[in-house]
């Protein structure tokens, strides 16, 4: 009678140790497993880059109030006194950085002291647009780059390998500025194929939904706005995507040359594929790593060349906003610039560490 | 029975930077259904380039193919590229010597195999894949399913030349090219794979020239063999009639090179090595004086 009764207790309490060693385990492989592993490390990067914007925003030499009261010679120190607190600049640096921390997590970024308007609309309207660009140029890059390197490490020791090779490494020498302002006044102004300042006439009237134009011509049903958002973007976007072309054709090539060389090369050869096949399938796979590793590095040092790009060209994204105020010493929205395209380039690393594990089947643990 | 594959005169050579070198310098060579043929000698010897010759993998700039290799009506050293290729995977194959870097590692085993089977057979992608899971039952891979998903890194090095040689044998070739398909493996291996090579072979009735520098896997498992010596074949024969009887110095060296366990002690300790000295010395004066004697076989052949 009391065998019965007393098994199911001792049942359960056999399978309590084991339900949380079965818990355990599995957020010890979670955690181990490298997706999940490299995901953790996101937020952990974010951290660092807001502690470091905000620890040079609070080096640089003359806070928002100084900036503020340059032009009012009628002002009070008391009034300045009153006008750090309201600015929370007055409390001790821990707590300014909670609330600059809170901030940001409520999406209240401060004020831009020269437009009035809020940071964080400011960056909304910029972060889609600059994403647009980098995206574009990276696209372009990517493209130009791989298919060039196969080509030189095709070719290789030819007059073509050579002829990619030189073209290749002028193309990164050449400084963002240089490139731009040679596309503006080439294209732009002597044959004056394409629009060198903005990213949409004016007279369009767009108005944005999600801010990326591909996005909101199919939303607002304005299938218009492409061909002049199009026409706009390719100066920009080919002028980054110059720079960065160079050094991807160089990458794939020697990544493509080594690849080619391994010997299951010579045994998909052995299986009767065309070289053709052979260059897709095996050899292209193989030098995917380096390949896309650089790329997505590029995709990072990208964003930071569309702060010049931007300027140039008047394109109004996250860039643009950065230098102007930097010029202004517009403080909230330098910050918040800067910590965006910080919080960018980690988004991306991210994204390319993933894309890594996707294509090479020896970094994913089982 | 009439060979499959007959080469005469074979000779390969490459234009290096240190002037031209001739690999294999006219040879000859018979492969028969259904038997295996060892070609034996020692690194450097062209045996490697003789098999990667007979698919038709050694061309390229800087390198000249003489003489002629008959396969089923055709020469393969005349051939043009694309008549190779169609040849290559469907009806001549060949398994490399090393399993780790010969298989790619992007891609998982049952898509390796299924490849030769859909660009050689046109099969579809399901058929190439039930294929796949069929050869790698066939090479001796337990539970072949999952097996086809895994990626070359997940096996062993054995394991992975029995996918290679499922990749080799998928399409039923008549000649099969292994070379030194064992010398990466652990010893206690490669008796299991070249076991699995000669039986699956005799079954297919594929012709195989193995190529190696063991006379004990000579003795073991090929029906006939040559024996190879900068770029010449020395001696050719039945297995059993060459190994009991060679005719040959290099042949009588090769095989006093094989390290002995138990032979009789003046086999072990040749008359040239010294006596005296540490005892724990000994072994490694004994095969000193082997390569010597070796080296000695071989002068007086060539001049």
């Amino acid at each position: 009678m009391s065998a019965p009764t007393q098994a199911p207790p001792q049942a359960a309490a056999a399978t309590e140790p084991g339900r949380v060693a079965a818990v355990w385990a599995f957020l010890v492989r979670t955690v181990r497993s490298p997706v999940p592993r490299r995901l953790l490390a996101v937020p952990v990067v974010a951290f660092v880059v807001m502690l470091l914007v905000f620890i040079v925003a609070h080096l640089l030499p003359g806070d928002p109030v100084t900036q503020m009261t340059a032009t009012n010679s009628q002002i009070t120190p008391e009034q300045v006194a009153q006008l750090r607190r309201e600015l929370g600049l007055s409390a001790p640096l821990p707590v300014q950085f909670g609330d600059y921390l809170k901030g940001i997590f409520t999406g209240n970024m401060g004020t831009s002291l020269y437009s009035g308007r809020s940071v964080t609309s400011l960056l909304g309207a910029a972060l889609p647009v600059t994403v647009e660009l980098a995206l574009a140029a990276w696209l372009i890059a990517t493209l130009v780059g791989v298919v060039t390197g196969m080509i030189a490490a095709h070719y290789k020791d030819t007059w073509v390998d050579g002829l990619l090779r030189t073209s290749a490494t002028v193309g990164f020498s050449l400084p963002w500025f240089v490139v731009a302002l040679l596309g503006a006044i080439v294209f732009g102004v002597e044959l004056n194929w394409l629009p060198i300042l903005g990213r949409m006439p004016n007279s369009l009237n767009y108005q944005p939904t999600t801010g990326f134009v591909l996005i909101d011509a199919v939303v607002q049903n304005r299938y218009e706005l492409i061909w002049p958002w199009f026409q706009h973007l390719v100066l920009p976007a080919t002028t980054l995507a110059a720079t960065t072309a160079g050094y991807l054709t160089r990458v794939t090539r020697s990544a493509f040359l080594d690849a080619r060389t391994q010997p299951f090369v010579r045994t998909a050869r052995m299986k009767g594929l065309t070289e053709r096949a052979i260059a897709v399938k095996h050899v292209l796979r193989n030098s995917a790593v380096p390949i896309l590793t650089m790329s997505g590095l590029q995709l990072g040092s990208l964003l930071g060349g569309a702060v010049i790009t931007e300027s140039v060209f008047s394109y109004p994204g996250v860039g643009s906003l950065l230098v102007q105020a930097a010029e202004r010493r517009d403080y909230f929205l330098l910050q918040g610039t800067a910590l965006t395209i910080g919080l960018l380039f980690t988004a991306v690393n991210a994204a390319v560490d993933l894309a890594v594990l996707a294509v090479d089947p020896r970094l994913r643990r089982d | 029975m009439e060979p499959v594959l007959t080469a005469a005169g074979l000779r390969v050579g490459f234009t290096t930077g240190a002037g031209p070198v001739t690999a294999v310098d006219g040879i000859d060579l018979d492969l028969v259904p259904g038997q295996v043929h060892a070609l034996v000698g020692e690194s450097g010897s062209g045996k490697t380039v003789t098999g990667l010759t007979l698919l038709g993998l050694t061309r390229g700039r800087g390198v000249t193919v003489e003489g002629t290799a008959r396969y089923g009506g055709r020469d393969l050293v005349a051939a043009s590229e694309a008549e190779l290729r169609a040849l290559r995977g469907r009806d001549l194959a060949m398994v490399f010597q090393d399993p780790m870097t010969s298989l790619n590692p992007m891609h998982t085993v049952g898509r390796q195999i299924a490849e030769t089977v859909r660009v050689n057979e046109g099969a579809s992608r399901s058929a190439a894949r039930a294929r796949a899971v069929a050869m790698l039952d066939a090479v001796g891979i337990a539970d072949p399913e999952r097996a086809a998903n895994a990626y070359p890194h997940q096996f062993s090095g054995g394991m992975r030349q029995r996918v290679m040689i499922g990749i080799a044998l998928a399409c039923r070739p008549k000649v099969l090219v292994a070379d030194e398909p064992t010398t990466a493996l652990d010893v206690t291996v490669q008796a299991q794979v070249l076991a699995l090579v000669v039986e699956l072979t005799r079954s297919l009735d594929t012709a195989v020239l193995l190529i190696t520098h063991d006379l004990g896997v000579v003795a073991r498992y090929a029906d006939r063999v040559s024996v190879m010596h900068r770029g010449r074949i020395l001696e050719r024969g039945r297995t059993a009639a060459v190994l009991a009887a060679p005719q040959h110095t290099y042949t009588k060296a090769l095989m006093a090179a094989i390290p002995r366990l138990h032979g009789p002690k003046r086999r072990r300790l040749s008359p040239q090595a010294p006596v005296e000295g540490p005892a724990e010395g000994a072994v490694v004066e004994v095969s000193t004086a082997v390569e010597v004697s070796t080296a000695q076989g071989v002068g007086t052949d060539d001049h």
